[in-house]
């Protein structure tokens, strides 16, 4: 979720830019590295690559980030740009092969938290209907309707328009309806309001 | 059919309503009453947005991420050296080698080793019949063992695997067949150690995906005490085989994981993919992992074969009601027991229903 206060967050900024050495920096910033990237590419099987190298790029250009936008809002865009590069690296690469199985990243149940298998199966088929997607349209999609971001926020990661960032996100959201239409607990069926009242 | 919104405009404020990002208009308020549409969007809305919050990664889920990114961040050199050439130049000296293979002028050396070292008859039946990338890309490689002393002192400084034949380096493809009270000590570079007991068959696959950059493959083997042959267990699905002990507390419930049955109900759609993921899983409950044997089964539950998911689906339930969490799968087996791939999967979920 969005930090609340942009002041706050932004002096924080640059206190750490100030005064903490690489590695300091990037324990602090890899949980919000890794939570942002599992919210782009969660349940892929080269999710620990991209978090990898988004990561990576994060602490490589840790020392030119000026702070003139949140932290948050920077390292989403360093996310976004490497899911991309990937997604393209990918495609051209996967001409070359066929699959002999789709591969899915593993769901594990927290011990501590003990959801139900169907919540669990639930969560895994929603992170696979998004991960359908096209990459410009799930990451507006999942910043503004899952994770809560405003239009704004999400045109200065994605480097568009307002206006391309809602149409983007009318565009996915009509996607992953058509996606999830026949899913037992997402789809059209299960959301009417008498299947809800039964 | 599903329902469709005539407004679309008023779709997209009535699904902000429901995502609590705007405040519902009289107008949109209005609409949102009258159209079944938007108000099956905003439930899907809803249901998203709170399985989505719900699926959070958690704290440990971020440490253990953290290890892994540290143990693959390794130093890089920044100068190049003229040493940088070297992987091109085998690449290139590699794919010429395969060139003239594949043309018939030359012929290549491990074709025979690996005849030798594995007899036909010991590759898994329903296996062999299954196309794979792994198993046909890479050609299995018998082990070299270290001869003398500083030969060994070498293959130990880079990630090699010890057993009491000697030492030898992990390659791509490196098959290793270990025979009851033989044991094998693996050691990557980043002082990651394992130990593997036989009677198995090992397998080592270069990929950057893994902690260390090798994976590793192990395949449980019946031994023939008369010749000493190894086979794969799984070779001999028809066979009947010990049943594995049931996990413990599922006495209690009746329930066992018996990852043999529940192969069986998969049936012939199995990959090697999916019969290594079961001899994981086999193996897990045998170790009482539950952790493994839990991500064993949830990723052949992603199979795209529906035999197979629904199969492993089922041996998770089991699994889950061992550890007494009947509740928690009980809409799984309603869902395996009305629609399951198969009819004795969809028995055997109707049975587990009937027992409780």
């Amino acid at each position: 979720m969005p930090p609340s206060d942009d002041t706050e967050d932004r002096v924080e900024t640059r206190a750490l830019v100030a005064g903490t050495s690489d590695r300091a920096a990037l324990r602090e910033i890899f949980p919000m590295v890794y939570r942002q990237m599992r919210s782009l590419a969660g349940g892929r099987a080269d999710f620990d690559d991209l978090v990898q190298m988004a990561a990576e790029q994060v602490l490589r250009s840790f020392g030119s980030f000026a702070g003139r936008s949140k932290l948050s809002t920077w390292t989403y865009r360093i996310c976004y740009l490497t899911l991309l590069r990937h997604e393209r690296w990918y495609r051209r690469w996967l001409k070359r092969f066929s699959l002999a199985e789709g591969g899915d990243l593993e769901t594990q149940a927290p011990a501590h938290d003990e959801p139900t298998l169907d919540e669990l199966e639930r969560a895994a088929r929603l992170r696979k209907a998004v991960a359908r997607l096209s990459p410009k349209r799930r990451t507006v999609v999942v910043l503004h309707d899952l994770e809560g971001h405003s239009p704004q926020d999400i045109a200065a990661i994605v480097a568009a328009n307002p206006l391309t960032v809602r149409s983007r996100l009318r565009d996915g959201r009509r996607d992953l309806a058509r996606i999830l239409a026949a899913d037992p607990y997402f789809g059209d069926d299960a959301c009417l309001p008498e299947e809800n009242e039964r | 059919m599903s329902p469709q919104c005539s407004e679309p405009d008023l779709q997209l404020s009535v699904l902000n309503v429901a995502r609590n990002v705007e405040t519902a208009t009289p107008e949109v308020a209005l609409h949102l009453e009258q159209c079944v549409a938007c108000q099956s969007a905003a439930e899907r809305m809803r249901r998203m947005v709170a399985v989505w919050t719900d699926d959070q990664a958690d704290d440990d889920e971020i440490a253990s991420a953290a290890v892994r990114f540290h143990a693959r961040s390794a130093p890089k050199r920044t100068a190049p050296g003229w040493f940088d050439v070297v992987p091109f130049a085998s690449a290139g000296m590699a794919a010429g080698y395969l060139l003239l293979a594949a043309s018939g002028t030359i012929s290549l050396p491990w074709k025979s080793r690996a005849v030798e070292a594995l007899p036909p008859a010991a590759a898994p039946a329903h296996v062999a019949a299954v196309p794979s990338r792994v198993a046909t890309d890479v050609p299995s490689v018998a082990p070299v063992f270290a001869t003398n002393d500083e030969n060994v002192s070498r293959v130990r400084a880079r990630p090699h695997v010890e057993t009491a034949r000697g030492v030898a380096p992990l390659v791509n493809g490196l098959r290793l067949q270990l025979k009851r009270g033989e044991s094998a000590r693996v050691a990557l570079s980043l002082g990651q150690e394992s130990h593997v007991e036989g009677p198995c068959l090992v397998e080592f696959w270069s990929t950057p995906m893994e902690a260390g950059g090798w994976r590793m493959v192990r395949e449980e083997t019946d031994v023939s005490a008369e010749d000493g042959t190894a086979q794969p267990a799984g070779s001999n699905v028809a066979t009947p085989r010990p049943v594995v002990p049931p996990v413990s507390g599922s006495s209690g419930s009746g329930a066992s994981t018996d990852t043999t049955s529940a192969r069986e109900l998969a049936g012939p759609g199995a990959t090697l993919v999916s019969a290594r993921a079961w001899s994981r899983a086999a193996a897990a409950l045998r170790e009482d992992n539950f952790e493994v044997a839990d991500r064993a089964f949830d990723e052949l539950g992603h199979s795209s074969d529906p035999a197979t998911r629904d199969a492993a689906r089922l041996a998770r339930a089991q699994l889950w009601i061992s550890r007494g969490r009947e509740v928690a799968v009980r809409p799984v087996l309603e869902q395996l027991a009305a629609n399951g791939a198969t009819a004795l999967v969809r028995q055997r979920a109707a049975e587990f229903l009937n027992r409780k």
